[in-house]
């Protein structure tokens, strides 16, 4: 068995693990793993599985998982926030329009996605379609009827009474007194101008697009009907409520850091390992470096 | 003076205001009554955490560094990251490391 030669005074391994025939180091070192590959020696080489390193293992184990797991539990409430903070206002009970806003004012902007009551009569005659718009991922049109608030003549704001595939499939627009309600919105405007200024169709709701459909004066918002009437699927809100982002996003920095600390925990337990368990450089000057062999100081298999 | 050390105090002080300024924004919002103006203002410095959080991983990583280069063991890592957590203790914390430094690993402390 060519690897079993002793080699300055200590014991050379390859294939099987063989100890030396004095107990000395054998208890302290251990003999797990070392069984493949170039001869190497048992002196001084500390086991990745000697009880003294159990410590560390644990340490590195409870650390990582405790910081993955608190990493976890702020992205969940990151999400929960941001969520909730939505639900929120969107399930507020519903005011009256003219008290959040008169036809004149700037948009309200904490009252994104709020319910609001809105009393007034139709306006037929104002209907325009929205393009563009996605339902299910389905694209479509919102169907969009203004409703003169407080009666006939005054100013109104437009209202999404629905989500149509096509134009065509659009009920009749309706007429009359109307009580409904739904989400308050800000109007859009990111410059995209309407290709077709003659048609009932425009890319936004925008203010300065629909005044060309009405007679009177329009709200800066737009409210999306709760209640669409048959034959038209409720429209997805565009804008939600955002007041909860900056709380949300102080989560999600929570998140991260401690799924940084869980990495470095487990660097620090990679480097403490090796540096552990790295054979010393200098076989000659450890404490370990036996004396010297008797001549009959032959290697016994430690199954033998 | 070296830079890794000069760069280690000023993390440890840092560390350590903001630490304080945390406890108590943390004191001011739970310890008094729902909208007060110092409640308020206790809710308000609650965003030291942030920042807390995130320098305190730059002096860790400072530490770690500075606790190689020194041959020191894990357990005196151990302090100085637990040092950055609770308040007030990362002041002495940091005197002891220094005046360790100066005597054992004065090229450490100068540059």
């Amino acid at each position: 068995m060519r690897g079993s030669t002793t080699v300055r005074g200590s014991t050379t391994v390859r294939g099987s693990a063989t100890v030396r025939g004095s107990a000395t180091g054998c208890g302290s070192t251990g003999v797990t793993g070392w069984t493949t590959g170039a001869p190497r020696t048992l002196e001084g080489v500390t086991s990745a599985f000697a009880p003294r390193l159990l410590a560390a293992h644990a340490a590195m184990l409870v650390s990582v998982s405790a910081a993955t797991g608190l990493g976890v539990w702020q992205y969940d409430a990151y999400q929960a926030r941001k969520q909730a903070e939505r639900i929120d206002l969107t399930q507020e009970t519903p005011r009256p329009l003219t008290d959040l806003m008169g036809s004149d004012d700037p948009f309200p902007g904490a009252d994104v996605g709020r319910p609001v009551d809105v009393r007034g009569t139709w306006v037929p005659t104002g209907t325009v379609f929205v393009s563009g718009r996605e339902h299910d991922g389905v694209d479509g049109f919102w169907v969009v009827t203004p409703v003169a608030v407080g009666g006939e003549g005054r100013p109104a704001v437009p209202v999404v009474r629905g989500w149509v595939p096509t134009v065509a499939d659009a009920p009749p627009a309706p007429s009359g007194e109307v009580d409904l309600v739904g989400s308050l919105q800000p109007t859009e405007g990111t410059g995209e101008t309407d290709p077709n200024p003659d048609d009932d169709v425009i890319p936004q709701v925008r203010i300065a697009d629909l005044i060309q459909h009405v007679d009177q004066d329009l709200y800066s918002a737009y409210v999306v009907d709760d209640t669409p009437s048959a034959g038209l699927v409720k429209a997805d809100l565009a804008a939600l409520p955002d007041s909860g982002r900056f709380t949300g996003l102080r989560n999600f920095l929570y998140a991260i850091e401690w799924w940084l600390f869980g990495l470095f925990a487990l660097y620090i337990w990679g480097r403490f390992v090796r540096d552990e368990t790295r054979e010393p450089d200098d076989l000659g000057d450890g404490t370990a470096t036996p004396s010297g062999p008797a001549p009959d100081d032959h290697p016994v298999p430690s199954n033998a | 003076m070296n830079r890794l050390f000069v760069t280690y105090r000023v993390l440890a002080l840092v560390v350590g205001v903001l630490l304080l300024v945390g406890t108590l924004s943390a004191v001011l919002k739970y310890g008094l009554s729902e909208g007060s103006s110092l409640q308020t203002l206790g809710e308000r410095l609650d965003l030291v955490w942030l920042v807390h959080g995130w320098i305190y991983i730059v002096y860790v990583v400072v530490a770690f560094v500075l606790t190689q280069k020194a041959r020191w063991s894990l357990p005196q890592f151990g302090l100085m990251m637990i040092a950055g957590l609770i308040p007030g203790l990362i002041f002495w914390v940091e005197a002891r490391v220094a005046a360790r430094l100066r005597e054992q690993h004065p090229e450490l402390v100068r540059a």
